[in-house]
């Protein structure tokens, strides 16, 4: 059911944080100047092992500099755990893997109390879950009960795991990749949108071209295909994301984003009409912290020392399109969310009154 | 220090900003210019606009500059150079460093940052290589269309013709009449000021500046016209020097009794003591005759000497004193005396030719020709000032002929000034000579406004109302007098009286010309 590539002693609790207070600002000066470099080396890294999904991979890798968890879609052997599972080579993090089922409970997850016998005797030592690892993989995660997805949701936000009261810091960094199937959905349990607001980004797994899919079948099917490597480290993740957080933001490219978030609800006096007509909903304010700053992460990759409203409008899908929810006309006009944020996208101006 | 580097980096942004924003102006203001221009053309239709070219090139060139310096000169803010580089693919690096660069100075940002300067530099680099052509003034394609539509519409305008502009051209024509007779009034007024005693010079240079003044104030000629009567009655009783130690008893008659004739009240006293007046008159009559014939070869008012120098004339007119018809003469002689009077006063002052001469070249040609005012007022002139050429002609010479002999108190005629009747030496061979139709256009002009709802016409009859075998023209008409054909004078008189009494009030008459009317009726109740 769980399965643990690296060991438990790689988790790193707050006082080992490799990266906090000044050690942070540092970290964001001496990455800054490279980070456009480390991040095209470790992207050209990943993509040895994966073939294509290229804009899948600059999503994932800017979700994890972000910090951010990010809910992957697809349908079954388009590569995304093996995705995972090369990010962590790469990135040489402790992955785990958790198969969701219906009958996972959430002790199964986090960990528990077990008795265990030592030389004083009897006593209750914390055994780890496999929430315990600094990439964990949530395979098909609709297919858990609600009560095991909510386990998560302590982890996902806060980074730490409560058992028996006690409050367990998770290792930094952290984030969990969870896939979901969007065909099979008999005896899933679609997440809820509170759960759903915790995932950084929800990207959508294309099938692979024509191209693509020979080349993944002349590199799987034979031996001696390339091998990822590692290229970074913790340390190396961490300082990229304090210098991503150091990228200045424009007041009016900070605002298009926040103008953005706000189209997507309905009842804002702002909102266009297609916002207006087929939303239910719109995205929470993690949204607009997640557009700026998985943009300013994008902002560095790019060479720029500054936020762009193209990263914005990059941005913005992956951000946006698990925070909305589309009301019953618009699925009875087959309105799909990714056309009604294409139509959001050209309805919001990057200025105001342009 | 940041902020400098940057705004330096930024200066041929803004310089180029600047020069766009010059086009820009430049392509408002010309569709600007032109809308004013055909909107000046579109009014032009409808009120009189000299110089339709000017009008028509001039809103189009000042607004065009305005629009471009004031665009131009417009400062080109920090902050819209940045954004206006970074839309030239920049993304967004100059404003977003310009910002950093605004709260360091306000010092909102905590200590320098390694990533800000950075961000700075990258700023500055990419605006070093930025090729400011790329900043396109934005088009002005709507503003062109338009301008060239205002454009084609103002020429079309400017190529029709229009009444409009014939009337400003000609208001324009009067402008300039008036200005340059003014001018030569000016200098005629300085001759004539040497001659005139301190007081009358002073009054003359007060005249001439309140003639100005009414000159440039009028509108038309009739404004003109009523300016120089004006000026020409405070005229009157201005004299020169040499001309008061020269002038005889009669002169100083002929003045009081201008004095007198130029008060409608003292106008009817007089009146009222006929045979009085009318030995009063022969006898001025005869001593001016004397004095004109004495003054004559000096004297400007050739035309006066010409009708006093026949004194058989005058007597013939004084015996024949007592007829009614004799009022119309004697009316036109209270003005014509003053008229005379005042020519013989103040005939050496060049000041009053130029008035004349001014007034001369205001009055329109079809006013001289059919307008009873202007007509009368035309008659003033050529009696009074006694040198105008067209006093050669038939017509004007009647009336100058009535005129002159009444003052002699020998009135005798209609009871129709322009009907030429009299015993003038000119006028009385020339009887009824004049064209009927324009005698009627006199009539119809005065009695209008009484007789608009018949279409019954004036029938001129003659009554042999006279026992001495003068025939009399009476006027009858459809209005309160009888309609059976022939009517005793003395029934339509009151109301003739009434009729133009009220009639002068409300035409726009001169005030001289109103007391022609008045004085008119006083001299024949006088008669009657």
């Amino acid at each position: 059911m769980t399965e643990k590539i690296a060991g438990k002693e790689t988790a790193m609790s707050e006082q080992n944080n490799p990266l906090n207070g000044t050690a942070a600002e540092t970290a964001a000066e001496t990455f800054a100047e490279t980070f456009a470099e480390r991040y095209e080396q470790i992207r050209a890294e990943i993509a040895r092992e994966m073939i294509g999904q290229r804009e899948v991979v600059e999503h994932l890798l800017l979700a994890v500099i972000a910090g951010g968890n990010v809910l992957l879609e697809g349908v079954p052997g388009l590569g995304k755990t093996h995705l995972v599972r090369v990010l962590g080579k790469v990135l040489n993090l402790p992955f785990s893997r958790i198969q969701f089922t219906p009958d996972l409970m959430p002790a199964d997850i986090t960990g528990t109390n077990i008795l265990v016998r030592t030389e004083e005797g009897n006593a209750f030592r914390f055994q780890e879950g496999p929430l315990f690892s600094s990439i964990v993989l949530a395979d098909e995660i609709n297919r858990a009960t609600p009560k095991t997805q909510a386990a998560l949701l302590e982890a996902m936000q806060e980074h730490a795991v409560t058992v028996a009261g006690e409050t367990r810091k998770l290792p930094e960094p952290y984030f969990v990749l969870a896939t979901q199937n969007p065909v099979e959905q008999e005896g899933t349990y679609p997440l809820p949108e509170a759960q759903l607001d915790r995932f950084l980004f929800k990207v959508l797994v294309p099938f692979p071209t024509l191209e693509e899919l020979g080349a993944i079948v002349d590199l799987t099917v034979k031996d001696g295909a390339p091998q990822a490597r590692q290229v970074a480290g913790a340390p190396e993740l961490l300082g990229m994301r304090a210098a991503a957080r150091a990228v200045p933001v424009a007041s009016g490219v900070q605002e298009y984003a926040l103008r953005l978030v706000l189209a997507t609800h309905p009842e804002s006096p702002d909102a266009p009409e297609v916002s207006r007509k087929y939303l239910r909903f719109g995205a929470s304010p993690r949204a607009a912290q997640a557009l700026l700053s998985v943009s300013r992460v994008r902002a560095l990759a790019r060479g720029r020392f500054n936020v762009a409203f193209e990263d914005i409008r990059f941005a913005a899908p992956a951000c946006l399109r698990h925070r909305i929810a589309l009301n019953f006309e618009a699925i009875s006009a087959g309105r799909d969310v990714e056309g009604i944020l294409r139509e959001l996208l050209s309805a919001v101006p990057e200025t105001r009154g342009t | 220090m940041m902020k400098n580097e940057l705004l330096k980096a930024l200066y041929p942004v803004k310089r180029r900003l600047r020069r766009n924003r010059l086009l820009r102006g430049a392509a408002w203001g010309l569709a600007a210019g032109l809308g004013a221009a055909l909107l000046l053309r579109l009014v032009a239709l409808f009120i009189p606009l000299a110089d339709r070219w000017l009008w028509a090139v001039l809103p189009v060139a000042m607004l065009t500059l305005l629009f471009a310096a004031g665009n131009a000169l417009r400062p080109v803010t920090d902050r819209t150079a940045a954004e206006a580089a970074d839309r030239c693919g920049l993304k967004e690096r100059t404003i977003t460093a310009l910002e950093q660069a605004e709260m360091a100075d306000r010092s909102e940002l905590p200590s320098a940052s390694e990533i800000r300067e950075l961000q700075r530099q990258d700023a500055c680099r990419a605006l070093e290589t930025l090729d400011v052509r790329r900043i396109r003034p934005g088009s002005v394609k709507k503003q062109l269309l338009a301008a060239l539509a205002c454009g084609v519409l103002v020429i079309v305008l400017l190529l029709i013709p229009n009444p409009r502009d014939r009337e400003a051209d000609a208001r324009l024509a009067l402008r300039k009449t008036l200005k340059e007779g003014m001018e030569e009034i000016a200098r005629a007024a300085e001759l004539d000021a040497e001659r005139l005693n301190p007081e009358s010079r002073g009054e003359l240079r007060r005249l001439t500046e309140d003639l100005k003044r009414n000159l440039e104030n009028s509108r038309d000629e009739t404004d003109a016209l009523v300016a120089l009567d004006r000026a020409e009655r405070q005229l009157e009783p201005l004299q020169p020097l040499d001309r008061m130690e020269n002038r005889t008893a009669g002169d100083v008659l002929a003045a009081a009794r201008s004095s007198d004739a130029s008060k409608p009240s003292d106008a009817s006293e007089s009146s009222s003591s006929t045979s009085e007046s009318s030995a009063d008159a022969a006898e001025s009559s005869s001593s001016a005759s004397e004095s004109s014939t004495n003054t004559a070869q000096s004297s400007v008012a050739s035309q006066s000497a010409a009708g006093a120098s026949q004194p058989s004339s005058a007597s013939e007119s004084a015996a024949g004193a007592s007829q009614s018809a004799a009022g119309a003469s004697q009316s036109s002689s209270v003005s014509e005396s003053a008229a005379g009077a005042s020519q013989s006063s103040s005939a050496g002052l060049s000041t009053r030719q130029a008035l004349t001469a001014l007034k001369s070249a205001v009055t329109p040609a079809s006013s001289q020709a059919t307008s009873p005012s202007a007509s009368s007022g035309t008659q003033g002139n050529t009696s009074q000032s006694g040198n105008q050429s067209s006093q050669g002609s038939p017509a004007a010479g009647n009336g100058n002929g009535n005129g002159n002999k009444a003052a002699n108190g020998a009135g005798e005629g209609t009871t129709n000034l322009e009907q030429g009747g009299g015993n003038s030496p000119n006028g009385s061979a020339q009887r009824g000579t004049r064209d009927p139709n324009y005698k009627e256009a006199q009539y119809e002009t005065i009695y209008d406004p009484e007789r608009t709802e018949t279409s019954v016409r004036d029938e001129m009859t003659n009554q042999n109302r006279l026992e001495n075998g003068e025939s009399l023209q009476a006027e009858i008409g459809p209005g309160k007098g009888t309609l059976g054909g022939s009517v005793p004078w003395s029934e339509v008189f009151r109301e003739y009286e009434q009729t133009e009494t009220r009639s002068a009030e409300r035409e726009n008459l001169t005030p001289t010309e109103r007391q022609w009317v008045n004085d008119y009726y006083s001299l024949l109740t006088a008669q009657q």
